[in-house]
């Protein structure tokens, strides 16, 4: 009998330490982000070598509900310009984001439907999947112990994907985060790649602006074991949260009229 | 001089007879820290190993496998002719996953599950694996047929023309960095700055085997009628071929030993006899291969040959010493006078036959061939230390084994073979002479047509599944190997060129199919190929803008476009920087020689039609190509150089430059002969048989000398030509008999071997011992009672 209470205890304990490693993911997803984001990225893409390739680009995001859209612009290099991008990512996991494209050089707008985010991001070590907010569901959640990252508290979190669809879409087997106690927000994590390579997110430099924390500069670094096999740095600049954008902005019209 | 130093081996002698357990001590002491040496022995198979570590093709071969990944694949063909129907898609599906799922070091397995399906479908661009949205009807199936058999970038790549023999192709890593599992330490990784340059090693054989293990493993469980599973690709069949090749060579090394043994005893009839050159063999052996340890020397496959070659060395000196022993011992019962006697009378012979045959073999120290100047440096290090264990271990081991003499009774038999031996060279000596030379001369006219060859897939036995394979393959998809071209413009976007990736198109279209009779070029993959589907996919894929568009704006944009479409195809052809291009060529496995024009072809023409870049051809098969043509190049020099610092010896030890060249025919005309049989059997000159020439030169020249040696002492005695062949084979020349009978049989036991390379090994060297002991029973004396009638024996 006492076994069993201290079992129910145990498992008990167990179930609301997994539920405090999930709140905090809860809390991670939920973190406002703002309504709309304008911001000037530049994508830094560095090879094993070192070569460097800078692309610029102006971005403009909107949450529509629980749905996000956003429209990006090529500025440089010059072959590229006005190049365009319309992405709208569903939140409901079972419909296909949408994406459409302009190529200046052809004058014509093509749909690209996609059901793939792990794949690269406009070539970069970011994956869509990077670049949009991940259902709590999708995973459980460990927490395996605290550390401090760059003097602040942060709680080291493993999640693991609840099914191989997840893994299929995502591309990652396993990642472990490392979460701003004090902002909720993923300063650092490791994503363990199908293929047994390594993705390692640094988001080097934030700031608060209108109430809300933005990234001025994150690093991806691909590896295979201690090995580099890719970097890329993102860098925001101009950004303005909450500054209101009009609906009209995310069609494939505004992708072929450029900026 | 002679003499002298004769008289310096009977001191020796003395002091060997009356300090046996002093010298067992020593010698054991002298050999104990090599042997010490021998568990760090690591061994090396891999193809890279045959190339010394700074040969510029090694380093630019490795920047490549650094960028683009490893070259090698592994091909799985499938044969069916019901792959456009849901079972077998499903079943391709299972198979292409699993080895997704279950590979080790595994890059990437393609096939036409994943394959990238770039095409326009009204407004939309459509880039997504072939079998993405995975049919459920069969009119799903004939559509995704419809696309298949149209594709011409799938075409001999996935797919073969009709449609019934379709491909799994898996890549794998090709630097294993080294890696944690430990979390903290991954986290720690953020924090160290600047980083460090991290040691990658490149992927080893043994991991290799691992994932042909599993290979195996995996299409085992698949096969079927209807699914009958082929398969090739270097990884697979070069792992195949080198452990069987081990495995032959192992297990006839151990073979070849026991026969060895039992005639040793048959002929002696003493334990001692037969143990003790076991002795001197394994402890040379085991000293050559500490040495090479503790230099930090890997074993690699041409490093094989040496066990064989001491065994050949040792196995010779030992038997001079038994036999001369104990014919004195039995005839004169004290031992002490008789190892006095056997020092004396052939410890100088042996010593010099040791430092000819170690000289000989150090020539091939200098090859450009890795391993073959590891074999030169270590194996004549071996053959120094059999020769030293056979003057001190061996007499001193006689000398404290209690023993009683036998009355002669079989060797009755082998003196009067002797005897028969002896008359017909020093009676007929101007006959034999022109009969010998008449073959030597008729051998080197049919030696010259040799043909020099390096074709491994050939050595397999013929239904083996490796060679069944590679042929199928190589014949219903073009090709089961690879060949590179990297095409450096040196400059950022060097390759978003419209002009110049339209030249590359062209000249792909040109090679592509390009057939010199004894090769082809299959297939042809690089970037062209991804920007001309790109460019048609925009164009609601109409086939007339299957091309490499000329607006250079339009271009960038389309090789954005695809960056971001979710193909990371683009890494294998292009850098990052679009500076660097790969182009690849997929080749039939044929003869090294055979292929040696096609790839000078395709080198120039890339040459020629970007002079102004940095084109490097690479890629194992130009390196295996380039190190084979090499191996045989540097062979021949080897030879040349052994065979004059051996006429110098022989100069040397006869005593006079005449005699010297004179005693190199019987030195020479045993491998100009087993040239002969070569050519007769239709037995290539390749690598491994090249090698059978070290062991050839260290019995013909361990037979001449003694024949030379023994000789000259007893004309030198006699002053009667005929008389001196007599007795020395009556002493010697039984020694010699004994020596290559055993090793004659010892070594044709390989041609009961798997492979074929194998079985030759054993035929030719079996031969050349047999070829060798005739000059020297035939030819030598012959000779020698020809110019001792002109006084030139002084």
């Amino acid at each position: 009998m006492i076994r069993k209470i201290a079992l129910t205890l145990l498992l008990t304990a167990v179930g609301l330490y997994a539920d405090a490693a999930r709140d905090i993911a809860q809390r991670v997803h939920d973190r406002d982000d703002g309504q709309t984001v304008i911001q000037d990225m530049k994508m830094i893409l560095i090879d094993k070598h070192g070569n460097k390739r800078v692309r610029s680009i102006k971005t403009f995001g909107k949450d529509f509900g629980k749905d996000e859209y956003r429209i990006m612009f090529f500025k440089t290099p010059a072959d590229v310009k006005d190049t365009a991008f319309l992405t709208y990512d569903y939140d409901n996991p079972k419909k296909d984001d949408d994406q459409w494209l302009y190529l200046p050089a052809l004058k014509k707008v093509k749909r690209i439907p996609t059901s793939d985010k792990s794949s690269s991001f406009m070539g970069s070590d970011f994956s869509y999947y990077d670049m949009t907010k991940r259902a709590v569901e999708d995973y459980t959640y460990k927490i395996l112990k605290h550390i401090k990252v760059r003097g602040h508290d942060t709680t080291m979190i493993e999640s693991m994907p609840a099914n191989d669809d997840v893994v299929d879409e995502s591309g990652y087997v396993k990642t472990i985060g490392l979460v701003r106690e004090d902002i909720d927000m993923v300063v650092r994590s490791i994503g363990f790649l199908k293929n047994g390579n390594r993705k390692y997110l640094d988001v080097t430099k934030i700031h608060k602006q209108e109430g809300v924390w933005v990234i001025d500069e994150m690093v991806m670094i691909t590896k295979q074991g201690k090995t580099t096999l890719h970097k890329t740095v993102l860098k925001f600049d101009n950004i303005k949260v909450n500054k209101p954008l009009d609906d009209t902005m995310f069609t494939t019209r505004r992708l072929e009229k450029g900026l | 001089m002679h003499l002298k130093l004769e008289t310096q081996f009977a001191k020796f002698g003395k002091f060997v007879a009356h300090h046996p357990f002093w010298v067992i001590l020593f010698t054991l002491l002298m050999v104990a820290f090599p042997i010490s040496q021998v568990p760090h022995i690591t061994m090396d198979t891999s193809t890279e190993g045959f190339m010394h570590e700074d040969d510029p093709m090694l380093v630019r071969y490795n920047e490549f496998k650094d960028q683009f990944g490893r070259d090698e694949r592994i091909v799985i063909a499938i044969k069916s002719d019901k792959i456009f129907t849901l079972p077998f898609l499903k079943k391709l599906k299972a198979l292409h996953e699993e080895l997704e799922n279950n590979l080790p070091y595994l890059d990437e397995v393609s096939s036409l599950v994943n394959v990238r399906n770039t095409r326009g479908e009204k407004d939309q661009l459509i880039v997504e694996d072939l079998l993405e949205n995975f049919p459920k009807t069969q009119a799903d199936v004939d559509k995704i047929k419809d696309i298949a058999l149209h594709n011409e970038f799938y075409r001999n790549l996935l797919i073969n023309k009709d449609g019934t023999l379709t491909t799994i192709v898996i890549e794998t890593k090709a630097f294993i960095s080294d890696d944690t599992q430990n979390v903290d330490a991954m986290f720690d990784e953020f924090d160290a700055t600047p980083l460090k340059e991290v040691k990658k090693e490149p992927l080893t054989d043994q991991e290799n085997a691992e994932i042909v293990k599993k290979v195996h493993e995996i299409i085992s469980k698949y096969k079927g009628d209807d699914f009958k599973i082929y398969y090739a690709g270097s990884p697979m069949v070069m792992d195949a071929l080198k452990s069987m090749m081990q495995r032959d060579m192992q297990k006839f090394t151990r073979a070849t030993i026991g026969i060895i043994l039992l005639f040793l005893f048959l002929i002696f009839r003493r334990v001692s006899a037969t143990f003790y050159p076991l002795l001197v063999i394994v402890l040379s052996l085991l000293v050559t291969v500490g040495s090479m340890a503790y230099f930090g020397v890997q074993f690699k496959l041409p490093t094989q040959i040496v066990p064989s070659l001491l065994i050949a060395v040792s196995v010779g000196a030992t038997v001079h010493v038994l036999s001369i022993f104990f014919d004195k011992f039995n005839t004169s019962k004290d031992k002490t006078l008789s190892i006095i006697f056997t020092l004396q009378h052939s410890g100088l012979a042996i010593a010099m036959t040791g430092v000819t045959t170690a000289i000989g073999i150090a020539s091939f120290a200098g090859s450009e061939v890795a391993p073959i100047g590891d074999m030169g440096k270590f194996a004549s290090l071996g053959v120094i230390v059999s020769l030293f264990l056979t003057l001190t271990l061996l007499p001193a081991l006689l000398m404290a084994t209690p023993m009683k003499p036998k009355p002669k009774a079989n060797t009755h038999l082998l003196d009067n073979i002797m005897k028969r031996f002896a008359y017909f060279p020093t009676h007929h000596p101007k006959a034999v002479l022109f009969v010998s030379l008449t073959l030597v001369a008729i051998s080197l006219i049919l030696a010259s047509n040799l043909r020099t060859s390096h074709y491994p897939l050939e050595w397999f036995p013929k239904d083996d599944s490796n060679y069944i394979g590679t042929h199928y393959i190589d014949k219903n998809m073009d090709g089961s190997l690879t060949m590179e071209m990297v095409l450096d413009t040196k400059e950022v976007n060097g390759w978003q060129d419209p002009v110049r990736l339209e030249k590359l198109a062209k000249l792909n279209k040109e090679l592509d199919g390009y057939d010199d009779g004894k090769s082809f070029v299959g297939k042809i993959v690089s970037l062209d190929t991804i920007v001309k589907e790109s460019n048609r996919a925009l164009h609601e894929n109409n086939q007339s803008y299957y091309t490499i568009p000329k607006d250079k704006a339009l271009l960038s944009q389309e090789l954005l476009l695809f960056e971001n479409s979710g193909s990371d195809d683009l890494e294998d052809v292009v850098d990052s920087q679009f500076s660097k291009l790969r182009v690849t060529l997929k080749l039939p496995w044929v003869d090294s020689i055979d292929a040696e024009d096609i790839l000078k072809h395709v080198n120039k023409r890339y040459h020629e039609v970007f002079p102004n870049l940095d084109v490097t051809m690479t890629g194992i098969i130009p390196i295996l190509s380039h190190t084979f043509t090499q191996a045989v190049h540097s062979s021949v020099i080897s030879y040349i150089i052994a065979f004059i610092l051996i006429g110098l010896c022989m100069m040397l030890i006869m005593g006079g430059v005449r005699l010297g060249l004179i005693s190199m025919i019987p030195n020479l005309s045993p491998i100009i002969m087993g040239l002969t049989i070569m050519y007769i059997w239709h037995i290539p000159l390749d690598m491994f048989t090249l090698l059978i020439g070290s062991i050839a030169i260290g019995l013909a020249v361990d037979d001449t000398i003694h024949f030379m040696h023994n000789f000259r002492r007893y004309y030198l005695k006699t002053g009667d030509a005929i008389k001196a062949v007599e007795s020395t084979f009556y002493t010697t020349g039984k020694a010699m008999v004994i020596t290559s009978i055993v090793l004659a049989s010892g070594f044709y036991a390989y041609m009961f071997g798997e492979m074929e390379s194998v079985q030759n090994f054993g035929f030719l060297t079996g031969s050349v011992i047999i070829l060798a002991l005739l000059a020297d029973l035939m030819l030598a004396p012959a000779l020698m009672v020809l110019i001792s009638k002109k006084g030139w024996i002084k």
